[in-house]
């Protein structure tokens, strides 16, 4: 194997590791409410009057920020499970199941753009729907 | 509109497209590489033939370029298209659907080790013919291994293409149940996934460029030009090929 071999293998292992460095560190931010690694998939942005957003690694730690902050709230949006899509949390289906997105805090609230999988997902997991825990209604 | 959307304003022009892109730059890297052996040589033995190639290469991307072409016409604004989810997320999809019915209900773990198996025998293939001893092998063992290459390399697509929508877009676009392949390379979510795609492809089309050399350029006054060049070749697609596993491993173990 010549030197021109080698040389481009380290080259494509620094491509690789600074992907999956983007992935990890740049890209998935960190949550506003207990600092762990956002996953895109569950990754919630509450978004202020003030127009800053703040990231949050699940639903739970979402509610919870929310629940003191509402008056600072402009709107919620949250991710489709399916296609990670971001959408209002209004426009959102939620369904309570057996399966936990987050170890850490026991979440198990799922999100979901369209109908049909909120109800796929129901029936898979012994699920319930719920409503929108981002309710702004006075 | 998402890239698969894009695919589903003219379906069958598309599916063209899709097939007849990969093809033209195949048989126009062939071309590439005869026309070098053949301007190497101060005779050019190979015009003739490179001429007809040539030929074959024009209608090819001419036919490309006239779909292309029908395509940006025929699109029409505001078209209302299907989301990739409606395809790539069902249970019945065909990148479940095949493989299930060769490697049964188990077929993702399947298709995973199948993933590593056909990549390592092909790049291990590949070195083979890359070692010195190479030259002293005989006739016999020298074509076996050969038509192993094109034959594991031929396998290698569609079990590389259904390991990508299966297994590895969803884990490292951290959504275990979207298998789009276009958000997997498009919607930046894993950066450098059209590196580790590109790299398969032409790692693959390598393999194929030296059955177009070894076919046109053999049996002429340029053996010695031909040899080099598949020498060179085969250690691109070596490199090539190990090049995107390391870049899928690397992702797997990581992320």
């Amino acid at each position: 194997m010549t030197k021109k071999f080698w040389i481009g293998l380290i080259i494509v292992l620094i491509v690789a590791l600074m992907g999956v460095s983007y992935q990890k560190f740049l890209k998935n931010p960190h949550c506003a409410y207990d600092g762990s690694s956002v996953i895109p998939i569950y990754e919630v942005d509450i978004v202020l009057k003030e127009k800053s957003t703040k990231k949050f690694c699940s639903i739970y730690c979402a509610v919870q920020w929310f629940k003191n902050n509402v008056k600072f709230v402009d709107h919620v949006i949250v991710t489709d499970e399916i296609r990670g899509n971001k959408i209002d949390s209004y426009m959102a289906y939620f369904v309570t199941s057996e399966l936990i997105t987050n170890e850490t805090n026991d979440s198990r609230i799922h999100v979901f753009q369209q109908r049909q999988d909120a109800i796929t997902h129901t029936e898979k997991f012994h699920g319930m729907m719920t409503d929108d825990p981002f309710s702004l209604d006075e | 509109m998402c890239m698969f959307g894009v695919t589903q304003i003219l379906p069958s022009t598309v599916t063209f497209l899709q097939i007849i892109k990969p093809i033209s730059f195949f048989i126009m890297g062939g071309w590439l590489l005869c026309y070098y052996v053949d301007k190497s040589t101060p005779t050019t033995p190979l015009a003739r033939k490179n001429l007809l190639f040539l030929l074959i290469v024009c209608g090819v991307l001419l036919a490309d370029g006239i779909a292309d072409i029908y395509y940006v016409i025929r699109m029409k604004p505001l078209m209302s298209v299907s989301c990739c989810a409606t395809f790539f997320d069902v249970p019945l999809r065909p990148s479940a659907m095949i493989p299930q019915a060769i490697f049964g209900r188990n077929f993702q773990k399947i298709l995973f080790i199948v993933y590593y198996v056909t990549n390592i025998l092909l790049i291990a293939l590949l070195f083979t013919s890359m070692s010195k001893k190479w030259v002293s092998v005989a006739s016999l063992p020298r074509k076996i291994v050969l038509y192993s290459q094109y034959a594991i390399g031929i396998i290698n697509i569609p079990v590389v293409i259904y390991t990508f929508i299966e297994n590895i877009a969803p884990k490292l676009m951290q959504l275990p149940y979207h298998h789009c392949i276009y958000c997997f390379m498009g919607n930046g979510m894993v950066p450098d996934a059209p590196i580790m795609l590109g790299l398969f492809v032409i790692g693959t089309f390598a393999i194929g460029w030296m059955g177009i050399l070894r076919l046109l350029c053999r049996d002429t006054g340029t053996q010695s030009v031909t040899e080099k060049l598949i020498i060179k070749v085969n250690n691109f697609s070596a490199f090539c090929l190990l090049a995107s596993v390391i870049m899928v491993t690397i992702h797997l173990i990581l992320i």
